[in-house]
């Protein structure tokens, strides 16, 4: 079930930097074509729930797909509750180097910025 | 409110020097199956479960965002699923956490305490009278581990689970087995102890129980769990509170063994004193008849939560209450 809000379909962004990152990753991994960033939600970290990273080709028919910058960001169903309206962005800056996710459903980050709770 | 017990001496005496047995089925029974049960308890509790081999089990807790306890689980690989042992009624909670963090894993988790039951021996002789009794040797069972077999068409699994410094065997079987492996142990001699002896070796054994030293109201290192952190595993549920603490050592209570001078008044909230100063409480109590001995766990203040100490007891100008031992109930922890 989509989430809407204004009859807007809620989604997972990502960063014009952070799908630049995909495509690097995807390509050493030989990847070319439907190139794509797998965003799950596990149980664990600090906080309770962690986020899982995979650079795959493999879509799912359950997929919530979010296509940018041609890279397409795929999200099982049950994380989607998790993940709907968060944005994706890279940092390579001094505070540290990787994906950062700007989520709108964490209520609370532990300090590495790594899990959050809901 | 402290409960007060008090242990049957000839009881009390058999477990220290030979064996006793003890109807343990309020203990809680899960059975987990699935391919990532042990990655997902990896990533909620304190201790390294991930490589469980068939056999081997081990002790974990289960902690909150905030670094307190949900439980004190033991986890066990049977080689067909895994076993899990929460504390008495806390089993039901065991699984709605576990069913909360439970998003894309393939994880089933029935509850078969009901359904089962559960009888701990307890005492140096365990091991022999187990034998004995099932026809298994498990003299060389490592701590924790676990082994199953079938005697006269009764099935069990035994679980090798310390009590404190004594050796522990559990025996999980079914409802309908439990009198069979009874009636064994009654006709080997073997003494049955009440919840009252049982309770104060628990004591005597400086072993933390749910609702009285254990909940949500404790962090691990509080209550002694140290030994059950693996500071080296990375993330799970709590970690960076508990890794904080630790590390900057923060502990602002610890859970001792108070030997008192007299017997005291266990019906009243035991407060213990210093300087008039409020510094503890008393969670739990026993009496040892045999040495006319009142002993108890509680929570010390971590500035005079020293081994040798004498407290005040409030509302008691009679009796004074000595710290003996600081509970560490899975050991001293990792170097």
């Amino acid at each position: 079930m989509a989430i809407t809000m204004d009859g807007v379909e809620l989604g997972v962004k990502i960063s014009e930097k952070a799908a630049e990152k995909i495509k690097y990753f995807a390509e050493k991994e030989g990847l070319k074509d439907n190139v794509g960033l797998r965003v799950a939600v596990k149980g664990g970290g600090c906080s309770g729930l962690t986020y899982d990273l995979a650079i795959t080709d493999q879509e799912r028919e359950s997929d919530k797909i979010v296509e940018q910058y041609g890279v397409k960001v795929m999200v099982d169903k049950k994380s989607y509750i998790y993940l709907v309206g968060t944005e994706l962005d890279f940092s390579d800056g001094l505070n540290g180097k990787g994906f950062i996710f700007e989520n709108p459903n964490a209520k609370k980050a532990c300090g590495c910025g790594t899990s959050f709770a809901v | 409110m402290s409960a007060y017990t008090s242990a049957d001496q000839d009881s009390y005496d058999a477990a220290i020097s030979n064996a006793v047995f003890y109807d343990n089925s309020k203990v809680g029974r899960l059975k987990a199956t699935g391919e990532d049960a042990l990655d997902l308890i990896n990533r909620l509790s304190t201790n390294l479960v991930l490589d469980l081999n068939p056999g081997q089990g081990t002790h974990t807790i289960l902690t909150t965002d905030r670094g307190r306890i949900l439980d004190v689980i033991h986890v066990l690989n049977t080689g067909d699923h895994f076993i899990i042992l929460t504390s008495p009624g806390e089993e039901n909670n065991v699984i709605e956490w576990l069913d909360k963090y439970t998003i894309m894993e393939d994880l089933t988790v029935d509850n078969l305490t009901e359904n089962t039951s559960m009888i701990s021996i307890i005492g140096p002789a365990s091991s022999s009278i187990v034998n004995d009794v099932t026809g298994i040797d498990i003299s060389d069972l490592p701590a924790y581990n676990c082994t199953q077999g079938v005697v006269n068409g009764h099935s069990f699994t035994l679980i090798c689970r310390p009590f404190a410094d004594l050796p522990s065997i559990d025996i999980i079987t079914t409802n309908e087995s439990k009198e069979y492996f009874i009636s064994l142990l009654s006709k080997s001699g073997t003494r049955e102890i009440d919840n009252s002896t049982f309770d104060t070796l628990r004591v005597e054994k400086s072993l933390p129980t749910y609702g009285r030293e254990l909940g949500d109201r404790y962090n691990p290192l509080e209550a002694g769990l140290i030994g059950s952190i693996n500071f080296h595993k990375g993330c799970y549920i709590g970690q960076e509170v508990i890794a904080r603490l630790d590390t900057y050592q923060k502990i602002q209570r610890r859970l001792v063994k108070v030997k008192f001078s007299s017997t005291v008044n266990s019906e009243a909230d035991c407060v213990l004193m210093k300087d008039g100063e409020e510094v503890g409480n008393i969670t739990s109590f026993g009496f040892l008849p045999g040495a006319g001995e009142t002993i108890g766990l509680g929570y010390i203040k971590n500035a005079f939560a020293e081994v040798g100490s004498t407290l005040n007891i409030s509302n008691d100008s009679e009796s004074s209450a000595e710290i003996i031992s600081i509970s560490q109930m899975f050991g001293p922890g990792e170097d």
